[in-house]
């Protein structure tokens, strides 16, 4: 037992490492870093490539990954990145964070080839030499993996509590702008700390390699894991963060003594014991009721100089104004035009290719209501469209219920589904939804998809296509039908009582109180809403191939989906659609046209896209798109004679000017 | 209804600590139908606070708030605001995505039509033209509040003087009982001060709002209140009459050997 133990404190010291990689970002600059499991990828593959396909030996291999690559990725990534989120608003951090973990494992694709890498090698070849130790054994491996965490984290904490470095890391907390008048450059006590963390998880990367695999996928995992330890810790303690890593670590090492090893219930119990502890810890918190410390950082100062930012929603205003309104309509009425002659053009490739974009626009629909209305970053839509698929597979192949009834029973299981994350998260704030919602899909990912009813050893369970949508063709008409639908519905809630209480939340939660609105349940009700409408895509994608594979919605691929969608612009139905049809068709593109060695280019480029938020909040194209129309409009104004100049955007004073104080306050 | 002369909004032997600070300690106030009260003090003294807690943001340690004889004071924002409280903000706490009309008609639905917040997405309303009873009220609102043809104006980016406005029309748009005010003239200019002292006169008269201020020109609430109370470290120190208060020792002792106050009296 106590073999099982040890191993299990083992578990535990790597989820203590990714956990205080995690906590330390957040504490010094505000950002929970979602690319924390690609960092720890690509570190771990850049080892790989240097033990296994050069050759060298581990010692000065894991010197170079873990002493200089690690800092140099780290400060770099700060410089280039996370520099840039200081005082953002918490969505936009997610975002890019979660966009620079899609953009990151096709760097180290690029570089280091995509084939298979199997047997990775630890920080000691195996065999690695056994240890006695109080009546037990321990590998090489494990102990070095106690000793550096156990050694990092004393070392962390001195630094942090009695140091003048930690005192100005903890300065820096509460305010950048203050501490850098007081004579800290805060520059270079951030890039410190993007290093540290940097190393902790390549640390994290190289360790989990051989038992986990060396993908993104189980890095991912692992990071969800350590999430588990982040939310116990409510973000920010350190030592909470590490204690409740260790336990979970030993939890598990009980669970593989307790239950015979191999047996499916070893293998449902392990993966959810992180997903269970941060479930207990997110109830607690919502019962001791108010929002937990989710809080954007920064002083007085800071917030005073702060750019005006809001998320990806300027020139929301305008949409009352009745000329923009006939405007839209118009544009409406010949996209859909342009929807329905166009399709019998193409070609089977393209066609097929357009449908499935089509059916991707469904699915981002979802997303454009969570998250573009109801300001919630969903990091599970893959979840639910998979779950739709799944369970509309189960009842018509195995059950053989009807497709439509099957259908329809999908989408709505999945509403409830989201309706209950929704109640469980939301009173916690942006970032515990997102912590939430990744570890949500990688559980059902684990536990549910991989069941072999459903998975079918990765061939997934037939989804037949309705008889008058068989042909591609037909196909492509039915994805436009639920489009037009969907997408009116989420314009129309938009401009409702419920979309301008959403919009006005995303203010201010105080004023809408005040108001006597409740924003929660309208909230809720979106939630459910947005699952119900992923399910519904989930369904059309899976009739577009034809089975539910369970690998076609991977949390990960989630993840690239909302780079993609932050891309284009998460405010509008037109951008869900184009969104989806250049996810779908860019691949085809790439694939037809440029050489196989670019095919990793398109999620990097959608991750980059995600990346771009930082600086342009509004979404890459979407602000581009703004400036083509203004630039019409300017030159519309300027040949009817600029009569029309009243109350335009540009009218507005200085965006500056909204937080001046003035004097005498 | 209950009688002209009882208080639409009283607070009784309100309570608040932060920590170890007492930051109101047994205050009263009470703010009658068709009146204005004025709430003055230094910085510090607690103003804001107790208006936190007279709407049902900040839950006092001790105390009752009464709102129209009910007692509100396990009520929370939403449930007082239903009841006919509105307030603005010391800091305007506008909806940046939302344009000047919008803020109007979301605070008139959430009063009068609250139902639409689940019915609209069934009916498509938010697709289809407006109401034309809605679109009236606005510009109607509009005028009152000095911003006549501005609805469709953003709010993101406005000057500070507009912002007040703005909060102050989407209060005036749940037509409150009780109106509590955030220093609504600071950051004005001395037109837009004049224009908002006329705006509330009108809203008080024809409406019969109970009105409660805090300000720090104390000029303008000593000439509009009807009644003036005053906080200093969290204590009442003074309530009464303008009149009154401009002569109480305790307040001049308070607003630093009375200067402001003598120049008027």
């Amino acid at each position: 037992m106590l073999g099982y133990v040890i191993a299990g404190l083992v578990l535990g010291a790597i989820y203590a490492a990714a956990a205080a990689g995690l906590v330390v970002t957040y504490v010094s600059a505000g950002v929970i870093n979602f690319a924390f499991g690609s960092m720890a990828f690509v570190i771990a593959r850049f080892y790989y490539w240097l033990v296994v396909t050069l050759g060298w030996s581990t010692l000065p291999a894991a010197i170079l990954a873990l002493l200089l690559v690690s800092p140099v990725l780290g400060i770099g990534l700060w410089f280039l990145v996370f520099r840039q989120l200081q005082l953002q608003p918490q969505l936009v951090r997610i975002v890019v964070t979660v966009g620079l973990g899609v953009a990151l494992p096709p760097v180290a694709f690029l570089m280091f080839g995509v084939e298979a890498t199997p047997q990775a090698v630890g920080l000691v070849r195996e065999p690695s030499p056994v240890l006695h130790l109080l009546g037990t054994v321990l590998n090489l491996n494990q102990l070095i993996v106690l000793v550096l965490v156990a050694a990092l984290l004393i070392a962390g904490t001195v630094l942090l509590r009695f140091t003048t470095a930690g005192l100005r890391i903890r300065a820096l907390v509460d305010s950048q702008a203050l501490s850098s008048l007081s004579g800290t450059d805060p520059a270079r006590v951030s890039a410190a700390v993007w290093a540290g963390s940097a190393v902790l998880a390549g640390l994290v990367g190289i360790l989990v390699a051989p038992t986990n695999g060396l993908d993104v996928g189980p890095m991912t995992s692992l990071m969800a894991s350590a999430f588990a330890a982040v939310v116990a810790a409510r973000l920010t303690s350190l030592p909470v963060a590490v204690l409740v890593s260790l336990g979970m670590g030993v939890a598990s090492g009980l669970v593989q003594f307790a239950l015979p090893a191999n047996s499916p219930l070893a293998a449902a119990v392990l993966p959810s014991i992180p997903f269970v502890i941060m479930l207990i810890f997110l109830l607690v918190y919502v019962a001791q009721g108010g929002r937990s410390r989710d809080r954007l950082l920064g002083g007085a100062l800071d917030k005073a100089i702060a750019p005006v930012t809001t998320l990806l929603h300027a020139g929301a205003g305008r949409k009352y104004r009745r000329s923009s309104r006939r405007r839209r309509t118009c544009t409406g009425v010949a996209v859909v035009v342009l929807a329905v002659v166009l399709p019998p053009t193409l070609n089977e490739y393209w066609l097929g290719l357009a449908a499935q974009g089509l059916a991707y626009g469904v699915v981002f629909l979802a997303f454009t209501l969570v998250t573009g209305e109801g300001g919630m970053i969903w990091l599970c839509v893959a979840t639910f469209a998979g779950g739709g698929a799944v369970i509309v597979a189960q009842l018509t192949t195995v059950l053989g219920a009807p497709l439509l009834l099957s259908v329809l029973v999908a989408a709505v299981s999945m509403g409830v589904v989201g309706m209950l994350i929704a109640l469980m998260t939301l009173r916690l704030g942006d970032l515990f939804v997102s912590l939430a919602t990744l570890s949500f899909g990688l559980l059902v990912e684990t536990l549910v998809f991989s069941l072999p009813t459903i998975s079918n050893y990765n061939a997934g369970v037939a989804v037949p296509r309705p008889e008058f949508a068989v042909s591609d063709l037909g196909f492509s008409y039915l994805c436009i039908a639920v489009l037009v639908i969907v997408g009116l519905f989420v314009v129309n809630l938009r401009r409702s009582t419920a979309g301008l209480a959403l919009s006005a939340m995303r203010s201010s939660e105080t004023a809408t109180r005040t108001l006597g609105i409740s924003v929660i349940h309208i909230k809720i009700i979106v939630s459910g809403l947005a699952a119900f409408i992923a399910g519904l895509g989930g369904v059309l994608l899976a009739m577009y191939s034809t089975t539910a594979a369970p690998e076609s919605y991977l949390t990960f691929s989630g993840l690239i989906w909302i780079a993609v969608l932050v891309t284009v612009g998460v405010r509008s139905v037109g951008a869900a659609v184009l969104a989806g049809l250049l996810f779908a068709v860019m691949p085809g593109v790439f694939n037809t046209y440029l050489p196989p060695a670019l095919g990793q280019l398109p999620p990097f480029l959608f991750g980059l896209g995600a990346i771009g938020l930082a600086a342009n909040p509004n979404g890459v194209l979407a602000t581009h798109a703004r400036q083509i129309s203004h630039g019409i409009e300017r030159l519309l104004r300027r040949t009817r004679g600029g009569h029309e100049r009243l109350f335009t955007d540009d009218d507005a004073a200085p965006a500056d000017e909204v937080h001046s104080i003035p004097a005498g306050r | 209804m209950t009688g002209s002369d009882a208080p639409r909004l009283a607070a009784h032997g309100i309570t608040v600590r932060f920590g170890g600070l007492t930051a109101l300690d047994n205050v009263d106030v009470n703010v009658w139908p068709g009146k204005v009260t004025g709430l003055i003090g230094p910085n510090g003294a607690g103003k804001s606070t107790l208006f936190a807690v007279l709407s049902g943001l900040q839950r006092p340690a001790r105390g009752r708030v009464l709102l129209s004889g009910r007692d509100v004071t396990r009520a929370n924002a939403e449930m007082r605001a239903r009841l006919g409280l509105a307030r603005t903000f010391q800091h305007p706490e506008l909806f940046n995505d939302l344009t000047v009309g919008d803020h109007f008609r979301l605070a008139r639905r959430a009063r009068f039509s609250k139902r639409r917040v689940w019915t609209d997405m069934i009916t498509g309303r938010g697709i289809r033209e407006s109401d034309p009873d809605e679109e009236k009220f606005v510009i109607e609102l509009l005028a009152l509040v000095g911003l006549p043809g501005q609805g469709d104006r953003p709010v993101q980016g406005l000057p500070l003087g507009i912002s007040r406005l703005v909060e102050l029309g989407r209060a005036l748009a749940a037509a409150p009982n009780v109106l509590l005010l955030d220093e609504p003239t600071s950051g004005l200019d001395g037109v837009e001060t004049g224009l908002m002292a006329v705006t509330l006169e009108r809203v008080v008269a024809e409406q019969g709002v109970g009105l409660l201020i805090v300000e720090h020109d104390v000029d303008l609430v000593l000439s509009i209140s009807a009644r003036v109370t005053v906080l200093d470290f969290g204590a009442r120190i003074a309530e009464g009459t303008p009149d009154a208060i401009r002569r109480d020792p305790a307040v001049r002792a308070a607003y630093l050997g009375g200067k402001i106050l003598e120049d008027n009296a």
